[in-house]
Protein backbone atom coordinates (compact mmCIF):
# COMPACT_ATOMS: atom_id res chain seq x y z
CA UNK A 1 0.00 0.00 0.00
CA UNK A 2 1.36 3.41 -0.92
CA UNK A 3 0.97 6.47 0.82
CA UNK A 4 -1.74 7.81 -1.42
CA UNK A 5 -3.70 4.44 -0.54
CA UNK A 6 -3.02 5.14 3.29
CA UNK A 7 -4.69 8.30 3.14
CA UNK A 8 -7.61 7.27 1.44
CA UNK A 9 -7.99 4.98 3.55
CA UNK A 10 -7.38 7.06 6.67
CA UNK A 11 -10.47 9.05 5.28
CA UNK A 12 -12.61 5.89 5.68
CA UNK A 13 -11.85 4.77 9.28
CA UNK A 14 -13.68 7.29 11.25
CA UNK A 15 -11.26 9.09 13.26
CA UNK A 16 -12.16 12.14 16.40
CA UNK A 17 -11.71 15.45 13.61
CA UNK A 18 -8.54 16.29 15.53
CA UNK A 19 -6.71 13.01 14.96
CA UNK A 20 -7.69 12.48 11.80
CA UNK A 21 -6.37 15.73 10.87
CA UNK A 22 -3.20 15.55 12.15
CA UNK A 23 -3.04 12.35 10.55
CA UNK A 24 -3.54 13.48 7.12
CA UNK A 25 -0.90 16.66 8.16
CA UNK A 26 1.72 13.47 8.44
CA UNK A 27 0.56 11.74 5.45
CA UNK A 28 0.81 14.94 3.59
CA UNK A 29 3.76 15.98 4.60
CA UNK A 30 5.34 11.98 3.83
CA UNK A 31 3.69 12.39 0.50
CA UNK A 32 5.50 15.65 -0.34
CA UNK A 33 8.76 14.22 0.80
CA UNK A 34 8.33 11.19 -0.98
CA UNK A 35 8.32 8.77 1.75
CA UNK A 36 7.44 8.58 5.83
CA UNK A 37 9.96 8.22 7.80
CA UNK A 38 10.18 6.56 11.37
CA UNK A 39 9.86 9.18 13.16
CA UNK A 40 6.06 10.57 11.19
CA UNK A 41 5.32 6.72 11.44
CA UNK A 42 5.57 7.05 14.99
CA UNK A 43 3.70 9.33 15.65
CA UNK A 44 0.86 8.29 13.60
CA UNK A 45 1.14 5.53 15.66
CA UNK A 46 1.00 6.86 18.86
CA UNK A 47 -1.65 9.10 17.48
CA UNK A 48 -4.09 6.09 16.61
CA UNK A 49 -3.15 4.55 19.80
CA UNK A 50 -4.74 7.52 21.49
CA UNK A 51 -7.68 7.11 19.43
CA UNK A 52 -8.37 4.07 20.28
CA UNK A 53 -7.80 4.14 23.93
CA UNK A 54 -10.61 7.20 24.05
CA UNK A 55 -12.91 5.17 22.17
CA UNK A 56 -12.08 2.07 24.52
CA UNK A 57 -12.57 4.75 27.50
CA UNK A 58 -16.03 5.67 26.29
CA UNK A 59 -17.12 2.15 25.47
CA UNK A 60 -16.46 1.08 28.92
CA UNK A 61 -18.03 3.28 30.64
CA UNK A 62 -21.45 3.30 28.48
CA UNK A 63 -21.47 -0.81 28.79
CA UNK A 64 -20.99 -0.08 32.91
CA UNK A 65 -23.70 2.18 32.88
CA UNK A 66 -25.52 0.11 30.98
CA UNK A 67 -24.95 -2.72 33.47
CA UNK A 68 -26.00 -0.41 36.49
CA UNK A 69 -29.08 0.19 34.72
CA UNK A 70 -30.26 -3.23 33.63
CA UNK A 71 -29.16 -4.02 37.33
CA UNK A 72 -31.44 -1.07 38.73
CA UNK A 73 -34.10 -2.74 36.48
CA UNK A 74 -33.94 -6.47 37.17
CA UNK A 75 -33.99 -4.89 40.95
CA UNK A 76 -37.40 -2.75 40.72
CA UNK A 77 -39.10 -5.64 38.97
CA UNK A 78 -38.00 -8.14 41.76
CA UNK A 79 -39.38 -5.05 44.64
CA UNK A 80 -42.34 -5.29 42.54
CA UNK A 81 -42.49 -8.78 42.81
CA UNK A 82 -41.92 -9.66 46.13
CA UNK A 83 -44.61 -6.63 47.16
CA UNK A 84 -47.24 -7.95 44.63
CA UNK A 85 -46.60 -11.09 46.86
CA UNK A 86 -47.25 -9.78 50.39
CA UNK A 87 -50.26 -7.97 48.73
CA UNK A 88 -51.56 -10.76 47.63
CA UNK A 89 -50.97 -12.82 50.85
CA UNK A 90 -53.11 -9.80 52.44
CA UNK A 91 -55.73 -10.07 49.93
CA UNK A 92 -56.02 -13.93 50.54
CA UNK A 93 -56.02 -13.69 54.09
CA UNK A 94 -58.53 -10.60 53.87
CA UNK A 95 -60.89 -12.83 51.68
CA UNK A 96 -60.74 -15.81 54.03
CA UNK A 97 -61.84 -13.49 57.03
CA UNK A 98 -64.13 -11.73 55.58
CA UNK A 99 -65.79 -14.95 54.13
CA UNK A 100 -65.81 -15.78 57.95
CA UNK A 101 -67.52 -12.98 58.76
CA UNK A 102 -70.12 -13.20 56.05
CA UNK A 103 -71.15 -16.65 57.18
CA UNK A 104 -71.26 -15.48 60.90
CA UNK A 105 -73.94 -12.46 59.22
CA UNK A 106 -75.89 -15.14 57.75
CA UNK A 107 -76.81 -17.57 60.70
CA UNK A 108 -79.61 -15.88 62.16
CA UNK A 109 -79.70 -14.52 65.57
CA UNK A 110 -80.28 -16.67 68.74
CA UNK A 111 -83.98 -16.09 69.78
CA UNK A 112 -84.01 -14.34 72.93
CA UNK A 113 -84.52 -16.71 75.71
CA UNK A 114 -87.53 -15.70 78.02
CA UNK B 1 -73.51 15.72 52.65
CA UNK B 2 -75.99 13.97 55.56
CA UNK B 3 -76.90 10.48 54.94
CA UNK B 4 -79.55 9.31 57.25
CA UNK B 5 -78.77 5.63 56.47
CA UNK B 6 -75.67 5.90 58.46
CA UNK B 7 -75.78 5.22 62.38
CA UNK B 8 -73.23 7.80 64.47
CA UNK B 9 -71.00 4.42 64.77
CA UNK B 10 -70.71 4.19 61.27
CA UNK B 11 -70.23 8.03 61.25
CA UNK B 12 -67.02 7.47 63.69
CA UNK B 13 -65.17 5.28 61.87
CA UNK B 14 -63.39 6.60 58.97
CA UNK B 15 -60.19 6.66 60.99
CA UNK B 16 -60.16 2.75 60.13
CA UNK B 17 -61.32 3.23 56.95
CA UNK B 18 -58.84 6.18 55.97
CA UNK B 19 -55.96 3.83 57.12
CA UNK B 20 -57.18 1.39 54.43
CA UNK B 21 -57.67 3.91 51.71
CA UNK B 22 -54.64 5.65 52.61
CA UNK B 23 -52.08 2.72 52.81
CA UNK B 24 -53.99 1.36 49.69
CA UNK B 25 -53.05 4.75 47.84
CA UNK B 26 -49.35 4.64 49.04
CA UNK B 27 -49.02 0.76 47.98
CA UNK B 28 -50.03 2.02 44.32
CA UNK B 29 -50.86 -1.61 43.63
CA UNK B 30 -54.43 -2.68 42.10
CA UNK B 31 -54.07 -5.49 44.66
CA UNK B 32 -54.72 -3.15 47.38
CA UNK B 33 -58.02 -1.88 45.95
CA UNK B 34 -59.37 -5.18 45.80
CA UNK B 35 -58.60 -5.94 49.33
CA UNK B 36 -60.83 -2.75 49.71
CA UNK B 37 -63.53 -4.14 47.50
CA UNK B 38 -63.52 -7.39 49.95
CA UNK B 39 -62.83 -5.67 52.95
CA UNK B 40 -66.27 -3.46 51.29
CA UNK B 41 -68.76 -6.55 51.46
CA UNK B 42 -68.58 -6.41 55.10
CA UNK B 43 -68.07 -2.75 56.17
CA UNK B 44 -70.57 -0.72 58.31
CA UNK B 45 -73.09 -4.11 57.59
CA UNK B 46 -72.71 -5.19 61.50
CA UNK B 47 -73.89 -2.78 63.46
CA UNK B 48 -76.96 -2.35 61.87
CA UNK B 49 -78.64 -5.78 62.64
CA UNK B 50 -78.73 -8.38 65.11
CA UNK B 51 -76.57 -10.51 67.84
CA UNK B 52 -74.55 -12.28 64.86
CA UNK B 53 -74.13 -9.11 62.93
CA UNK B 54 -72.88 -7.46 66.11
CA UNK B 55 -70.14 -10.11 66.88
CA UNK B 56 -69.41 -10.20 62.82
CA UNK B 57 -68.99 -6.31 63.82
CA UNK B 58 -66.63 -6.63 65.94
CA UNK B 59 -64.34 -8.97 64.15
CA UNK B 60 -65.03 -6.49 61.10
CA UNK B 61 -63.51 -3.50 62.93
CA UNK B 62 -60.58 -5.54 63.97
CA UNK B 63 -59.63 -6.84 60.60
CA UNK B 64 -60.29 -3.14 59.35
CA UNK B 65 -57.54 -1.97 61.38
CA UNK B 66 -54.89 -5.44 61.34
CA UNK B 67 -55.79 -4.97 57.28
CA UNK B 68 -54.36 -1.30 57.29
CA UNK B 69 -51.74 -2.07 59.23
CA UNK B 70 -50.55 -4.95 57.22
CA UNK B 71 -51.04 -2.34 53.51
CA UNK B 72 -49.50 0.21 55.48
CA UNK B 73 -46.49 -2.30 56.53
CA UNK B 74 -46.15 -3.30 52.78
CA UNK B 75 -46.35 0.01 51.19
CA UNK B 76 -43.71 1.42 53.26
CA UNK B 77 -41.81 -1.67 52.44
CA UNK B 78 -42.45 -0.92 48.70
CA UNK B 79 -41.45 2.67 49.15
CA UNK B 80 -38.04 2.05 51.36
CA UNK B 81 -37.01 -0.56 48.78
CA UNK B 82 -37.49 1.50 45.72
CA UNK B 83 -35.88 4.44 47.94
CA UNK B 84 -32.72 2.03 48.66
CA UNK B 85 -32.09 0.98 45.15
CA UNK B 86 -32.71 4.75 43.75
CA UNK B 87 -29.84 5.50 46.28
CA UNK B 88 -27.93 2.97 45.57
CA UNK B 89 -27.88 3.32 41.14
CA UNK B 90 -27.42 7.24 42.28
CA UNK B 91 -23.87 6.54 44.53
CA UNK B 92 -22.85 3.79 41.55
CA UNK B 93 -23.24 6.40 39.15
CA UNK B 94 -21.33 9.14 40.97
CA UNK B 95 -18.49 6.42 41.33
CA UNK B 96 -18.82 5.31 37.90
CA UNK B 97 -18.71 8.82 36.70
CA UNK B 98 -15.94 10.10 39.54
CA UNK B 99 -13.56 7.39 37.92
CA UNK B 100 -14.72 7.80 34.15
CA UNK B 101 -13.67 11.41 34.46
CA UNK B 102 -10.63 10.94 36.24
CA UNK B 103 -9.50 8.89 33.28
CA UNK B 104 -10.47 11.09 30.72
CA UNK B 105 -8.33 14.04 32.17
CA UNK B 106 -5.45 11.95 32.18
CA UNK B 107 -6.09 10.70 28.50
CA UNK B 108 -6.43 14.76 27.92
CA UNK B 109 -3.38 15.51 29.65
CA UNK B 110 -1.24 12.78 27.40
CA UNK B 111 -3.18 13.84 24.16
CA UNK B 112 -2.43 17.77 25.11
CA UNK B 113 1.42 16.38 25.12
CA UNK B 114 0.50 15.24 21.01
CA UNK B 115 -0.68 18.67 20.27
CA UNK B 116 -4.27 17.62 20.13
CA UNK B 117 -5.76 20.68 21.95
CA UNK B 118 -9.52 19.72 21.55
CA UNK B 119 -8.47 16.73 24.44
CA UNK B 120 -11.46 17.81 26.60
CA UNK B 121 -13.91 16.62 23.86
CA UNK B 122 -13.50 13.08 25.57
CA UNK B 123 -14.46 14.05 28.91
CA UNK B 124 -17.44 15.59 27.86
CA UNK B 125 -18.35 12.54 25.89
CA UNK B 126 -17.81 10.21 28.71
CA UNK B 127 -19.67 12.84 31.31
CA UNK B 128 -23.12 12.57 28.59
CA UNK B 129 -23.17 9.01 29.09
CA UNK B 130 -24.44 9.68 32.52
CA UNK B 131 -27.28 11.96 31.53
CA UNK B 132 -29.65 8.96 31.97
CA UNK B 133 -34.12 9.94 32.30
CA UNK B 134 -34.59 12.35 35.84
CA UNK B 135 -37.55 10.16 36.27
CA UNK B 136 -34.66 7.42 37.32
CA UNK B 137 -33.75 9.53 39.81
CA UNK B 138 -36.98 10.57 41.28
CA UNK B 139 -37.78 10.57 44.99
CA UNK B 140 -40.15 7.46 45.03
CA UNK B 141 -42.16 9.25 47.89
CA UNK B 142 -43.30 12.02 45.10
CA UNK B 143 -45.20 9.06 43.43
CA UNK B 144 -47.10 7.81 46.49
CA UNK B 145 -49.19 10.84 47.36
CA UNK B 146 -51.69 10.23 50.13
CA UNK B 147 -54.91 10.65 49.49
CA UNK B 148 -56.99 13.07 50.80
CA UNK B 149 -58.75 12.33 54.08
CA UNK B 150 -62.23 13.19 52.62
CA UNK B 151 -62.20 11.03 50.05
CA UNK B 152 -61.65 8.10 52.40
CA UNK B 153 -64.70 9.25 54.13
CA UNK B 154 -66.60 8.87 50.87
CA UNK B 155 -65.64 5.34 50.74
CA UNK B 156 -66.44 4.44 54.22
CA UNK B 157 -69.87 5.49 53.45
CA UNK B 158 -69.95 3.71 50.38
CA UNK B 159 -69.06 0.88 52.80
CA UNK B 160 -71.69 1.41 55.10
CA UNK B 161 -74.46 1.92 52.18
CA UNK B 162 -73.64 -1.59 50.43
CA UNK B 163 -74.00 -3.21 53.45
CA UNK B 164 -76.90 -1.24 54.39
CA UNK B 165 -78.61 -2.15 50.46
CA UNK B 166 -78.57 -6.15 52.15
CA UNK B 167 -81.03 -5.05 55.13
CA UNK B 168 -84.41 -4.39 53.38
CA UNK B 169 -83.90 -0.70 53.28
CA UNK B 170 -87.17 1.06 52.53
CA UNK B 171 -87.53 2.78 49.27
CA UNK B 172 -86.72 5.82 50.15
CA UNK B 173 -83.15 4.65 52.09
CA UNK B 174 -82.73 2.06 49.13
CA UNK B 175 -83.02 5.36 46.49
CA UNK B 176 -80.74 7.68 48.46
CA UNK B 177 -78.44 4.42 48.58
CA UNK B 178 -78.07 4.40 45.26
CA UNK B 179 -77.41 8.01 44.44
CA UNK B 180 -74.76 7.84 47.06
CA UNK B 181 -73.55 4.55 45.53
CA UNK B 182 -73.45 5.70 42.26
CA UNK B 183 -71.59 9.30 43.61
CA UNK B 184 -68.93 7.03 45.00
CA UNK B 185 -68.57 4.81 41.88
CA UNK B 186 -67.15 7.85 40.56
CA UNK B 187 -64.78 8.51 43.21
CA UNK B 188 -63.71 4.68 42.90
CA UNK B 189 -62.74 5.09 39.54
CA UNK B 190 -60.52 7.80 40.48
CA UNK B 191 -58.94 5.99 42.92
CA UNK B 192 -57.98 3.08 40.78
CA UNK B 193 -56.68 5.36 38.23
CA UNK B 194 -54.80 7.08 40.85
CA UNK B 195 -53.61 3.34 41.50
CA UNK B 196 -52.92 2.68 37.87
CA UNK B 197 -50.63 5.66 38.13
CA UNK B 198 -49.14 5.09 41.17
CA UNK B 199 -48.13 1.07 40.08
CA UNK B 200 -47.48 2.88 36.72
CA UNK B 201 -44.30 4.80 37.64
CA UNK B 202 -42.17 1.80 38.89
CA UNK B 203 -42.83 0.46 35.62
CA UNK B 204 -42.47 3.43 33.93
CA UNK B 205 -38.71 3.58 35.57
CA UNK B 206 -38.43 -0.02 34.65
CA UNK B 207 -38.55 0.61 31.45
CA UNK B 208 -36.25 3.52 30.92
CA UNK B 209 -33.59 2.20 32.71
CA UNK B 210 -34.07 -0.73 30.56
CA UNK B 211 -34.36 1.06 27.55
CA UNK B 212 -31.36 3.64 28.19
CA UNK B 213 -29.57 0.47 28.95
CA UNK B 214 -30.40 -1.02 25.57
CA UNK B 215 -29.41 2.51 23.55
CA UNK B 216 -25.96 2.96 25.60
CA UNK B 217 -25.18 -0.93 24.72
CA UNK B 218 -25.64 -0.16 20.71
CA UNK B 219 -23.67 3.13 21.18
CA UNK B 220 -20.82 1.14 22.50
CA UNK B 221 -20.54 -1.51 20.06
CA UNK B 222 -20.67 1.40 17.33
CA UNK B 223 -17.94 2.89 19.33
CA UNK B 224 -15.70 -0.69 19.30
CA UNK B 225 -16.54 -1.17 16.08
CA UNK B 226 -15.28 2.17 15.19
CA UNK B 227 -11.68 1.18 17.43
CA UNK B 228 -11.62 -2.33 15.61
CA UNK B 229 -11.32 -0.31 12.44
CA UNK B 230 -8.53 1.94 13.67
CA UNK B 231 -6.64 -0.79 15.01
CA UNK B 232 -6.84 -2.45 11.13
CA UNK B 233 -5.29 0.56 9.78
CA UNK B 234 -2.88 0.43 12.48
CA UNK B 235 -2.25 -2.88 11.45
CA UNK B 236 -1.86 -1.64 7.75
CA UNK B 237 0.47 1.61 8.78
CA UNK B 238 2.99 -1.04 10.80
CA UNK B 239 3.48 -2.93 7.78
CA UNK B 240 4.01 0.08 5.47
CA UNK B 241 8.37 0.62 5.24
CA UNK B 242 9.92 3.77 6.74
Amino acid sequence: MNLQELKQKLSEVGFSDEVAAKLNEIADAAIAKGGLDAAAKQQMMDLIDLDVEAGLLEADTMEKMALALSSFAATNEKILEMSDEKEAKIEADVEEAVGQIEDTMKTPPAAPTL
Amino acid sequence: MKIDTMDSETQSRPSAMERITVAADVAGAPRAERVMQILGRILGAPEAAGMAVTIAGENARELQLRTGDRLNESARWLENEITSETNRLGEQMTKLKDGAVATAKGWAEKALKFGLTKATAVEDRVAAVFQIPAVLLEKVAGGFEARAAGAAGELARVAAGQAAAEMNLNEAQTAQLMRILEAQAAKRGEVSAKHEAAAGKIRGRIESAMGTAVELNAKADNVRAGVDKKRVFRGLLARMGA
